[in-house]
């Protein structure tokens, strides 16, 4: 139980790198252009080379390498997957055989197929992982509210969204508070919450969720209050404190990686 | 209930390590209402969790009834049926659709067969004071805080505890509640002989409560003594941030002006026959005013 | 009509709620009050009494359903004068977590100036001044959730204060809070009368904080009981046990010395001032 305590949110490692300091809407907008960038790389040269920029960002994020790859940990059963259908199914008709298993062939080709979808995979975790580990989430939030500002016009509620989020991360730490104080309250009235079967499980969860769900109506009750007593009107007409800035350091991590995806493009396409 | 050398340490070898109990002695007699008092972060909470098994000690052990607690195994069901936890504001772990149900979560939990559990829930509704014909049916979160809070109580008696451990029962009540929930504590103390240990910031209440009362303070027992010893040695209570209960300290006021009333007096009534005692000593005073 | 000194006025005020259905409830019962200008008025009053309540109409998070409410003058009924009213009035509530919105203390505290629209600069401003002000400064980069629950009210005050209000209500704002907790947040809100004459609004049902106001309002039922200076409202143990409520401790004491006969005068509320009146009816004794 004190594992929900000890739970960090968004994996966010706080460092003093030059990728943290980024502007987040900069990290935003350069993990999107990544993404992108990991499905148009045709070949192991491509991929090879976006790695070696990856590995690079991680490096200048101070954020220890055994932490990424531990990151991948939720994910290793989808890795396996994916390896193990391309294997056997990516290799299309009439590849070069490894080895049989039953009806179920094995080719070269669909093994180095398989190679390739996991790698891409394992760069698509990475590099999404990154974004969350150099920005905390109340960054994240301000700059997803600042790049959807503009599309205010066309009807994206940025500001509520934004607000939404920063209230739910706010919370969070509070609601597992309160989980583990209903449980033990339920526990000393003898409720069993570690045994049986699924079925029954399931059920134990009822006299935890539903003073849980009635205490958080309650508090978002207040805090609506509370909000509304200290002037809160919606997005209309508020400014912020903290200010978003571009500086130079976002300018130059704009261009490297503009750059370095080109190049990965580039390369894959010959 | 015997606590030998509990030492207690929140999320060690995490960067969020910390020590709640420091080794801990503590005995509870059977019968007995004990006060346990402590600033804020003394580690009362940690404490009373080991009682019924909710927290495992880091080092030392729980004896409850001649048997040592150990979380985790089947035993400590046992134990929670011996020992009735209520936390703070327990009316939040109100859930049920219906007040009968939600008493009669503890009975089923026991795996009690329907007419013993009705029986205990009807019982138990009958000692918080709500009639179980016109509370039963209804649901839990259409009553007001107080009713709540009995129901949630009640909910914990119908485990027919042994010893009752209440945290801050009277937290978040206006003075009638107050006076009300204390009313019946000291009747489920007397008459149906439970031990009762009693955590609470005021002084007041301890005094007109408890026997015994036992000072924690940085996760160690500061003090562990006869409710009218402890209350006297006011010095060290406020030492630590506490206080005495407010006519003990008219009465020490008096004292130090060099009246000689006893200070181990610690309710109202027992201070103000006191006061009246002494300066009646002479011979009765001028009804002319002061 | 109106009184000179008066920041708020309550005329004739009523509430109900649900009206019109089988769950209507009168919860305030023609009630006139006036809150002056940097005095530290507490409203007492047990569960039911209509506390709350009233306090939602000093800063028009209700309207009245008959009567009406006077802040610096505005109506509360006034759609257009909404925002300015809630400026002049802060309030903080009773539960300590469920006012707190941002992650980060300083940010909470700029979420009132920030709805005002004022420029960053001044916001930042602001916000110090007011955590200085509560004595949180030091905490201005902490998460809510790692705070006590007197250290969160007080944070919850300065965002209030970030507001440049002219009355704070305390809305059983120590209801929830150990005594450590208790004493900072009133040591707070008296220091703030005190420093920036705002005027403070304390609802409670804690006998000892009230007994510290210059002035107790008592309700009961939805309507005014007792009003006055404490020493005159604190005196009859039976009248408030009657209320739902009690006597401060010492206040008690003083009750049941004078049945018994001991020439007390006033009802001393204070422990060193029911000692010394002692000791001089000793003094005529001997």
């Amino acid at each position: 139980m004190e594992l929900l305590r000890s739970l960090t949110i968004g994996q966010y490692v706080p460092r003093a790198s030059p990728v943290h300091r980024l502007d987040p809407r900069t990290k935003i907008l350069a993990t999107t252009l990544l993404l992108v960038v990991v499905f148009l790389a045709r070949d192991f040269r491509g991929l090879g080379l976006f790695g070696v920029f990856v590995a690079g960002v991680v490096a200048l994020s101070q954020v220890p390498a055994g932490f990424v790859l531990r990151g991948l940990r939720p994910v290793w059963f989808l890795l396996l997957l994916t390896l193990v259908l391309q294997v056997f199914f990516g290799g299309g008709s009439g590849g070069t055989v490894l080895w049989k298993l039953g009806p179920l062939v094995a080719t070269r080709e669909g093994l180095v197929q398989g190679l390739f979808v996991t790698a891409r995979l394992v760069l698509l975790v990475v590099s999404t992982s990154l974004l969350t580990y150099t920005t905390s989430p109340v960054e994240l939030a301000d700059g997803m509210e600042r790049l959807l500002a503009p599309f205010r016009r066309v009807g994206v509620p940025a500001h509520e969204l934004a607000m939404m989020m920063t209230i739910a991360l706010r919370f969070i730490p509070t609601l597992v508070e309160e989980t583990e104080k209903i449980m033990k309250a339920q526990m000393a009235r003898g409720a069993n919450l570690d045994t049986g079967g699924p079925l029954r499980r399931a059920r134990a969860l009822v006299p935890i969720l539903v003073p849980l769900f009635v205490s958080a109506f309650r508090r978002a009750e207040e805090l609506a209050l509370a909000m509304e007593a200290r002037g809160y009107r919606g997005g209309e007409g508020r400014t912020r404190m903290k200010q978003l800035r571009y500086r130079g350091q976002d300018t130059v991590a704009g261009v490297v990686v503009v750059l370095a995806s080109l190049l990965v493009l580039w390369v894959g396409r010959t | 209930m015997v606590c030998e050398g509990l030492v207690h340490v929140y999320l060690r070898g995490t960067p969020f390590e910390s020590v709640a109990l420091r080794g801990v002695d503590l005995a509870v007699r059977r019968g007995e209402c004990l006060g346990l008092v402590g600033p804020t972060g003394s580690g009362k909470s940690t404490l009373v969790q080991h009682f019924n098994g909710l927290l495992r000690p880091t080092e030392g052990r729980v004896v409850v009834d001649g048997v040592e607690v150990r979380p985790g195994s089947p035993a400590v069901r046992d134990v929670r049926r011996k020992v009735g936890l209520l936390f703070q504001y327990p009316e939040h772990q109100l859930f049920e659709a219906t007040v009968f149900d939600d008493v009669a979560f503890g009975p089923r939990n026991l795996g009690l067969d329907p007419e013993e559990v009705a029986e205990r829930v009807r019982e138990s509704l009958g000692w918080v004071g709500l009639d179980p014909d016109r509370f039963g049916p209804r649901s839990p979160f259409s009553l007001s805080g107080g009713e709540m809070r009995r129901v949630a109580i009640a909910g914990v008696l119908a485990m027919r505890p042994q010893v009752l451990v209440l945290d801050e029962p009277t937290a978040g009540l206006d003075p009638a509640g107050r006076r009300e929930i204390l009313g019946r504590i000291r009747e489920l103390h007397r008459k149906a002989r439970l031990t009762v240990v009693l955590i609470s910031h005021s002084m007041d209440d301890v005094a007109r409560l408890c026997q015994r009362v036992v000072v924690l303070h940085q996760g160690r027992v500061f003090l562990d003594a006869p409710v009218r010893e402890a209350f006297a040695q006011a010095d060290r209570l406020r030492s630590i941030g506490l206080d005495v209960p407010r006519a003990t300290d008219v009465l020490l006021r008096l004292r130090a002006a060099g009246l000689p009333v006893r200070c181990d007096r610690l309710t109202v009534e027992e201070a103000c026959e006191e006061i009246v005692r002494v300066l009646q000593g002479g011979q009765g005073w001028s009804s002319s005013g002061a | 009509m109106s009184e000179p000194g008066a920041l708020i006025e309550v005329h004739h005020l009523t509430h109900v709620y649900h009206a019109g259905t089988p769950q209507e409830v009168r919860a305030v019962c023609d009630v006139c009050l006036t809150v002056r200008r940097a005095e530290f008025l507490a409203l007492v009053g047990g569960n039911g009494s209509g506390k709350s309540t009233l306090a939602k109409h000093l800063n028009a998070l209700l309207l009245p359903t008959e009567g009406r409410v006077l802040v610096d003058g505005l109506d509360t009924r006034d759609p257009h004068a909404l925002w300015e009213i809630r400026r002049r009035v802060g309030m903080v509530f009773q539960n300590p977590d469920n006012q707190i919105v941002a992650t980060v203390v300083e940010e909470d505290v700029a979420f009132g100036p920030e709805n005002l629209g004022l420029p960053p600069e001044e916001i930042r401003g602001r916000v110090e001044e007011a955590l200085r002000a509560v004595g949180m400064l030091d905490c201005r980069r902490r998460e809510p959730h790692l705070l006590s629950g007197g250290q969160k009210q007080r944070v919850a005050i300065a965002g209030v204060l970030a507001m440049r209000p002219q009355c704070l209500v305390l809305d059983e704002a120590t209801t929830m809070l150990d005594p450590e907790g208790r004493r900072e947040v009133l040591h707070t809100a008296h220091r703030l009368r005190e420093r920036e004459g705002i005027a403070v609004v304390h609802i409670t049902h804690n006998m000892e904080e009230a007994a510290q106001a210059d002035r107790v309002v008592v309700l009961h039922q939805g309507r005014v009981a007792l009003e006055g200076a404490p020493g005159e409202v604190f005196r009859d143990l039976r009248r408030l046990r009657s209320l739902r409520l009690d006597l401060p401790e010492v206040a008690e004491l003083s009750w049941c010395l004078r049945r018994r006969g001991v020439p007390l005068e006033g009802s001393p509320l204070d422990p060193a001032e029911l000692a010394s009146q002692l000791m001089r009816v000793r003094g005529v004794v001997a």
